[in-house]
C-alpha cells in the first residue's frame, strides 16, 4: 500500500465554499483580549502587542497532459500565526542580531468550520507557545552586548500605526467543473502535433484566500482575493542535452476577465512553435553588447536587481549589502526614470495584478508609493519596522502564513519620461550596435524569473533567467533565436546602462519568495534598451534524449 | 546459467502473456513499453529486469479537532513507479551507496492519466523507464569504480534472485468510502475531548486508501490486485503541571471502511484516551529502576512488533568506498542464525497468507508483496532459536528466494522486508495474567523492592512529532542507553507488593535490546492481537506517507526478568501562562 503526501493545493474539497459572513473575527478577538489581558498582568516580562492572522485557502487544481486529465483536486484549509511583542516599540523581540531572523510563527491549523471550542484551544496554545518564545528571545536581546551599545542610536522595532477597521470578501467564483475539465483537455491535446516536446501541460488553479487579522490595537481586518490562473508548459531537450522550457500564463480574479478561449489556443500554440524552434535554435555565445528587454522580461530585471534593494529591513541590517541606505536624495536611476509600488490598482493594460491589496499582512491600509522619482530615490518599501528617517509603514509589511512580515514588494511600475514606439526602440538598438560596431544584440521577450542575492558577504549580483531570446542582427537580417542564456551582472552598473524606454507596457505576474515566504507580486515596465548587458551560457545538462522513440502513436518525443 | 535465466525468463513471459487476455488500459500500456523497454542499450548494458507497477488510487482524509474539521478532502491519482536493472542477477546496479544517482534530467510525469488514455500512459512509461534505465548505467558505472577501489575478500554475493512469474487479476473495482458518513463520525469522535480540559492538543484522523495496484515485470508476472486499507486514529496530548507533555493514542484498522469498529467502540477508545490523559496528567514523575518487568498483553505485541519487526530482517550492508561513512543499520540478529534469541518455549511465525485468527481480520494479510513475489509463512524462531529472516529479492547470506515479505522502500536499490502477521507463541511457562502479576509481586518480595513495573501500552506506533522525535533520541544517547532508541512507553505502573498499581510517567526502557528477549521469564496465557501501520520512519510514526505495512502481531504478556528504565530528566516547557480558554 503506497500514501501520497499532497500539499495543501492538492487536496480535495468538501465544503462548497466558506461562508462570506463568518464568525471568525469575535472569535479571534475574544480570545486575543483574554491572552493580552492574562499575560500583561501575568507574564514576566509582559507583552505589548499580539496579533492573529487566519489565512483561509480553497484551492482547486486541474492539470491536463495531451489531452487527458492527470489531476483534478481540490483543498480547503484554514490555519492561524500568532504574532507576540515584548517589551517596548523601541526594542522588542523582533530586533535583529548580526542579521539572524526571528522566527515565532509556526501555522496552528484550526476547523474550517467555525468551531469556537476548537479554535480557541488551538489559539491558547499557540499564543502561549508563541509568548514564551517572544520572551525568552527578548531577554537575550536585552543582555546582548551589541544591541546594549546601540540602543541609544538604534531606530525603533515597531512602528505606531492607526487601527484599522476592513471588511471585504468577494463573492466565490462561479465555475463548472467539468467544462474547464473539457477545455484544459482540449488544450493540452494541442501540443500532440509538436515533434520533439517531452513533457507538457496545461493547468488552472482557482483559488479564494481569505485573510482575517486582528490585533490588540484595534485591528480588525477581512479581505479576500479570488484568482485564476492558468498555466501553458512544455519541455524538450535538445540534441546536446540541453533542457528547453516555454511557457505561458493567464491570470484574473475573475472568470469574466480571463482570456478568451481562442486566447488560449494561440498561446499554447505558440508554446509549442517556439518550442520546437528552440530545438533547433543556435546556442547563445558568451555576449557582452547592447539588448532590448521587453516589457515583461524588465519588470523582472527590476523586480529582482531593484525591488529587492529598497525593501526597508535590508537598510537596517548590517549583513546586507545596503545598496541603496545612504542614497535617500540622491540619483539611483537614469533621470528618465520614476519607479513605483502600488498594491492599490488591481488591474492595468488589460491584466489582473497580482500585487495587489487593500490590506498589507501586519494591517496597515497599502499605499502607492513613489520609490524612484526621476531617477532619485525617494524612499524604501515599509513594513511595521521602522527605517532611520522613516518611522512608518507604508502598506508593504507581507508575508506567508508561517512566516514573519517584512517589507515586500506589490505591484511594480516602471514610469518614463524618455518613452519611444516599441518600433524606434529597435531602431536605437541598431544604431547602438553600429556605434559599438557589434554584428548583433539580443532580444529578450520572455523571462522565468531570476534571483539576487542582497547580502554583504556573498556577491552582489543577479541572475535573470530568459526563456525567449533572438538575436538582432545590425545588418538586417530577420531576428535569429538562440538558446540557453542566462543574464548576469551586478546592479548598479546595469541601471546606468539605460539609454531609453518604449512607450508599450508589459505585466509579469509572479510569486516572489524571500525571508518572509511566497508572496504574490507584479511587473510593470515598458521594453528597455540597454547599452550593455552581460550574457552567459546556462549550465548545461548532458543526458542525452530519450534512447528509443516515443511511442508509435505519438508525433511527439524522442530524438532519433 | 545467468543468461539462461533471462532467455527462460523471457520466454515465459511471451507465454503468459498470450494466455492473458489483457484489457485493462494500465496493464495494456505497461505491456506495450516493457516489450519495447527490453532493446534499450547504452555502453554495452542491458536491461535484463524490468519491473513497472501503479496504484490507482482514491485517497479519503478525514481530520478533526473538538468536533471542527480541520481537513477533509478526497484525491484521485494514478501513480506509476519503473524498476530497471542492467547487468545480470549476479550483479546489477544496486547494493552500493550509489544505486539510485541519476544526474539527467526528468521528463516523466509524477502521476498517470486518470482518464484511460493508453497512448499517454505509455508515454509516461517511455520516459520514466528511459529515466530509470540511465540511472541503472550510471549507478552501474559508480559501481566499477567502487570495486577498482576496494579489497573483496570473499565471493560477492548475487544482487538479485529471479523469482517466478505471476499471473493474477483479480477482478473488483475500488471500494467507494462514505465520505459524508466519515467525517460526520470523524468529527463526532474528535468532539469526546471537548469533556476533557486536561487535553492540551488532540485529533481524530480517518484515512481510507482505495487502490487498485497493477504490477508488470519480465520474469512474467502480471498482476491486479485491489488493495484497500482503513485507519482511524485517535490522539491526544496534555501537560502536567510541572510542564512534561503526556500522550496517548488508539487506532483502529481494517481493509474495506464497511469493516471498521462500530462508532461505539471508538467512541470508548475516545473517552479511554481522554481518561489516560487525565490520569497522566496528575500521574507521579517514576525513578529510574532495575528490576523484574512485567509487559501486558498489548504492551508485549507492541515490544515485540518494533524489535522483531525492526531485526528480523537483514538487510545488506552497501559496498561502498574505502572509509566512507555508509548511512546503514544492521539487523541486531545479524548472525545470530542458529543461536538462541528467546527462551526455548519460544516460536515465531510470520504468516501473510492467513486472513484471520480466531475471528480476527488479520492486518498483515496480502496476496503478493511490492516485488509481485507472493508471500510465505516463515518460522522465524523455533524453539528460541533463530531460523530465518524474513527476506525480499535482495539475496543475504544463506539463504536463497524471497519470502515474499518486500512490502517498505528499501535502500540501496533494494526494497525492505516487514512483518506482516507476527505470531509469538510461547508453549510452556505460560499463566494467566493476574497470575504473572502475583509472580512479579513475588520477585519484588524476594529482592526486597517496594513495587515492581507493569507496562500496559507503549507508544508504538509512536504519536510524536518529527520534531519529538528528535528530540527523544538525543536525550535517549544522552541518557548512557547503549541500545537503539525504542518507543516511549504510554501507560507505565508500579505494582506494590500488597497488589496496589499506581500509574507512573516521565519513565522510558533503557539499555533494552533484542538480547533482553533471552531475559523472559514466562508469558501470558492470553493473547493480544495488535493491529498497527508500519512504515520506514523510526517508531513506525503515525501518519506517515509512503509505503505502508498494516500489520498484526499475536503475542502473549511476558514477565522480565530484569529490565532498566529510566527517568526522563528532559528540559520542560512551564504550563500555559493563560488558563485554558471553554472547550465548548
Amino acid at each position: 500500500m503506497y500514501k501520497t503526501l499532497f500539499a495543501a493545493l492538492f487536496g480535495a474539497c468538501l465544503f462548497a465554499q466558506p461562508a462570506t459572513d463568518s464568525s471568525l473575527i469575535p472569535i479571534l478577538s475574544e480570545e486575543l483580549d483574554r491572552n493580552f489581558q492574562i499575560l500583561k498582568t501575568k507574564g514576566d516580562p509582559p507583552p505589548y502587542f499580539l496579533s492573529y492572522g487566519v489565512v483561509e485557502e480553497n484551492n482547486h487544481v486541474i492539470n491536463a497532459v495531451l489531452g487527458a486529465l492527470t489531476t483534478n483536486n481540490k483543498a480547503h484549509t484554514r490555519a492561524v500565526d500568532v504574532s507576540v511583542r515584548v517589551g517596548s516599540p523601541k526594542l522588542d523581540n523582533y530586533r535583529r542580531i548580526r542579521g539572524d531572523w526571528p522566527q515565532f510563527a509556526s501555522p496552528g491549523i484550526i476547523p474550517v468550520d467555525d468551531q469556537p471550542g476548537a479554535i480557541r484551544r488551538r489559539l491558547w496554545v499557540d499564543t502561549d507557545r508563541t509568548y514564551k518564545a517572544a520572551a525568552q528571545r527578548y531577554l537575550r536581546i536585552k543582555t546582548d552586548e551589541q544591541v546594549k551599545a546601540a540602543q541609544d542610536k538604534s531606530v525603533d522595532d515597531f512602528s505606531v500605526e492607526e487601527p484599522a477597521n476592513y471588511n471585504n470578501v468577494p463573492a466565490p467564483l462561479q465555475y463548472k467543473d467539468d467544462d474547464w475539465a473539457l477545455r484544459l483537455r482540449k488544450l493540452s491535446f494541442r501540443f500532440n502535433k509538436f515533434p520533439g516536446i517531452l513533457n507538457s501541460n496545461v493547468s488552472m488553479q482557482v483559488q479564494r484566500e481569505i485573510r482575517t487579522y486582528v490585533n490588540t490595537e484595534g485591528t480588525k481586518i477581512r479581505q479576500g482575493r479570488n484568482s485564476i490562473r492558468i498555466f501553458i508548459l512544455a519541455r524538450a531537450k535538445a540534441a546536446d542535452g540541453m533542457d528547453l522550457v516555454a511557457t505561458e500564463s493567464f491570470e484574473a480574479h475573475d472568470f469574466s476577465r480571463l482570456a478568451k478561449e481562442k486566447e488560449m489556443e494561440e498561446a499554447v500554440d505558440r508554446v509549442g512553435r517556439e518550442l520546437v524552434a528552440m530545438l533547433k535554435a543556435p546556442v547563445v555565445d558568451p555576449f557582452v553588447g547592447p539588448a532590448i528587454l521587453s516589457g515583461r522580461a524588465s519588470g523582472v530585471f527590476f523586480h529582482e536587481i531593484f525591488g529587492h534593494r529598497i525593501e526597508g529591513h535590508r537598510q537596517k541590517d548590517d549583513a546586507e549589502g545596503q545598496t541603496f541606505t545612504k542614497s535617500v536624495g540622491k540619483p539611483v536611476l537614469p533621470d528618465f526614470l520614476s519607479v513605483v509600488f502600488d498594491p492599490t490598482i488591481d488591474k492595468t493594460a488589460g491584466v489582473d495584478l497580482n500585487g495587489a491589496y487593500a490590506y498589507d499582512d501586519e494591517g496597515v491600509k497599502g499605499r502607492r508609493m513613489v520609490l524612484v522619482e526621476n531617477g532619485i530615490l525617494k524612499t524604501f518599501l515599509l513594513s511595521r519596522s521602522p527605517v532611520e528617517g522613516f518611522a512608518k509603514s507604508n502598506g508593504h509589511g507581507r508575508k506567508q502564513l508561517g512566516g514573519e512580515a517584512s517589507s515586500r514588494q506589490s505591484n511594480l511600475i516602471v514610469e518614463s519620461s524618455k518613452a519611444v514606439s516599441e518600433d524606434k526602440l529597435r531602431d536605437m538598438l541598431k544604431d547602438e550596435l553600429k556605434r559599438q560596431n557589434k554584428p548583433y544584440g539580443l532580444y529578450f521577450r520572455e523571462v522565468t524569473g531570476g534571483y539576487t542575492t542582497t547580502g554583504r558577504r556573498g556577491l552582489q549580483a543577479y541572475t535573470v533567467i530568459p526563456l525567449v531570446v533572438f538575436r538582432v542582427y545590425a545588418d538586417g537580417r530577420p531576428d535569429e533565436m538562440v538558446r540557453g542564456a542566462d543574464i548576469v551582472g551586478t546592479p548598479l552598473t546595469s541601471f546606468s546602462k539605460i539609454l531609453a524606454t518604449s512607450d508599450k507596457m508589459g505585466v509579469f505576474n509572479g510569486i516572489c519568495g524571500a525571508e518572509s515566504g511566497s508572496v504574490p507580486v507584479s511587473a510593470i515596465s515598458p521594453s528597455i534598451l540597454i547599452s550593455e548587458i552581460e550574457v552567459q551560457r546556462k549550465e548545461q545538462s548532458r543526458d542525452r534524449p530519450p534512447l528509443l522513440s516515443a511511442p508509435s502513436s505519438f508525433t511527439a518525443g524522442g530524438a532519433r | 546459467m545467468v543468461r539462461k535465466a533471462i532467455i527462460s525468463s523471457l520466454l515465459c513471459y511471451a507465454l503468459l502473456a498470450q494466455q492473458q487476455q489483457v484489457t485493462d488500459p494500465i496493464l495494456k500500456a505497461m505491456q506495450a513499453e516493457m516489450a519495447r523497454s527490453k532493446t534499450l542499450q547504452l555502453m554495452g548494458l542491458q536491461p535484463y529486469f524490468i519491473e513497472y507497477s501503479a496504484e490507482d488510487q482514491e485517497q479519503t482524509v478525514v481530520s478533526a479537532t473538538l468536533g471542527g474539521i480541520t481537513n477533509a478532502r478526497q484525491v484521485r491519482n494514478r501513480m506509476p513507479f519503473v524498476t530497471v536493472r542492467v547487468g545480470s542477477y549476479e550483479m546489477d546496479q544496486t547494493n552500493q551507496i550509489y544505486s539510485n544517482i541519476y544526474s539527467g534530467s526528468r521528463y516523466d510525469n509524477d502521476f498517470l492519466p486518470l482518464d484511460e488514455n493508453i497512448d499517454l500512459m505509455r508515454q509516461n512509461f517511455w520516459l520514466a523507464t528511459d529515466r530509470a534505465y540511465k540511472s541503472a548505467v550510471e549507478s552501474m558505472s559508480a559501481k566499477q569504480q567502487i570495486l577498482k577501489s576496494i579489497n573483496v575478500t570473499e565471493k560477492l554475493l548475487p544482487d538479485n534472485q529471479p523469482m517466478p512469474g505471476v499471473v493474477k487479476i483479480v477482478p473488483g473495482a475500488r471500494n467507494k468510502v462514505d465520505f459524508d458518513a466519515w467525517k460526520a463520525r470523524t468529527s463526532k469522535l474528535s468532539a469526546v475531548f471537548g469533556d476533557y480540559p486536561q487535553v492540551l492538543a488532540s485529533a481524530a484522523e480517518f484515512e481510507a486508501l482505495s487502490s487498485i495496484s497493477y504490477h508488470l515485470n519480465t520474469e512474467g508476472t502480471m498482476m491486479r490486485n485491489p488493495d484497500y486499507l482503513t485507519t482511524m486514529r485517535i490522539r491526544a496530548v496534555g501537560q502536567a503541571a510541572d510542564g512534561s507533555v503526556v500522550r496517548d493514542a488508539a487506532a483502529f484498522l481494517s481493509f474495506e471502511d464497511t469493516k471498521m469498529a462500530p462508532e461505539a467502540a471508538m467512541q470508548a477508545a475516545a473517552k479511554q484516551v481522554g481518561e489516560n490523559i487525565k490520569a497522566l496528567v496528575d500521574a507521579p514523575v517514576g525513578e529510574s529502576y532495575s528490576g523484574p518487568v512485567l509487559f501486558e498483553p498489548m504492551a508485549a505485541a507492541q515490544l515485540f512488533g518494533q524489535m522483531l519487526g525492526d531485526n528480523l530482517r537483514n538487510p545488506r550492508r552497501p559496498l561502498s568506498e574505502p572509509g566512507r561513512n555508509v548511512p546503514f543499520q544492521p539487523s541486531e540478529l545479524d548472525g545470530k542464525v542458529g543461536s538462541r534469541i528467546l527462551p526455548d518455549w519460544f516460536d515465531v511465525t510470520d504468516d501473510p497468507t492467513l486472513a484471520t485468527h480466531q475471528g480476527h481480520a488479520l492486518m498483515g494479510h496480502y496476496l503478493i508483496d511490492t516485488e509481485a513475489v507472493p508471500p510465505k509463512a516463515v518460522k522465524l524462531v523455533e524453539k528460541g532459536v533463530l531460523k530465518e529472516f524474513l527476506r525480499t529479492r535482495q539475496p543475504i547470506k544463506g539463504f536463497t528466494g524471497s519470502t515474499g515479505h518486500a512490502r517498505l522502500a528499501g535502500n540501496f536499490g533494494h526494497r525492505s522486508a516487514a512483518i506482516a502477521n507476527l505470531f509469538v507463541t510461547a508453549s510452556a511457562q505460560t499463566k494467566p495474567l493476574a497470575d504473572l502479576k502475583k509472580e512479579l509481586i513475588e520477585m519484588c518480595k524476594q529482592r526486597s523492592k517496594p513495587y515492581g513495573i507493569l507496562v500496559r501500552k507503549m507508544d508504538y506506533p509512536s504519536t510524536a512529532s518529527v520534531g519529538e522525535l528528535q528530540a527523544m533520541f538525543q536525550s535517549m544517547a544522552q541518557s548512557g542507553s547503549t541500545t537503539r532508541p525504542v518507543a516511549p512507553l504510554t501507560l507505565v505502573y508500579r505494582v506494590y507488593t500488597d497488589g496496589r498499581e499506581e500509574l507512573i510517567r516521565n519513565v522510558r526502557l533503557k539499555n533494552v535490546s533484542t538480547r533482553s528477549l533471552r531475559d523472559i521469564l514466562s508469558a501470558t496465557t492470553e493473547v493480544a492481537m495488535y493491529d498497527y501501520v508500519n512504515n520506514n520512519a523510526p517508531f513506525a510514526l503515525m501518519g506517515i506517507p509512503g509505503y505502508l505495512a498494516s500489520t498484526t502481531v499475536a503475542a502473549p504478556g511476558v514477565l522480565f526478568d530484569e529490565l532498566e528504565i529510566d527517568r526522563i530528566r528532559d528540559d520542560t516547557a512551564k504550563p500555559p501562562v493563560v488558563p485554558p480558554p471553554a472547550l465548548r
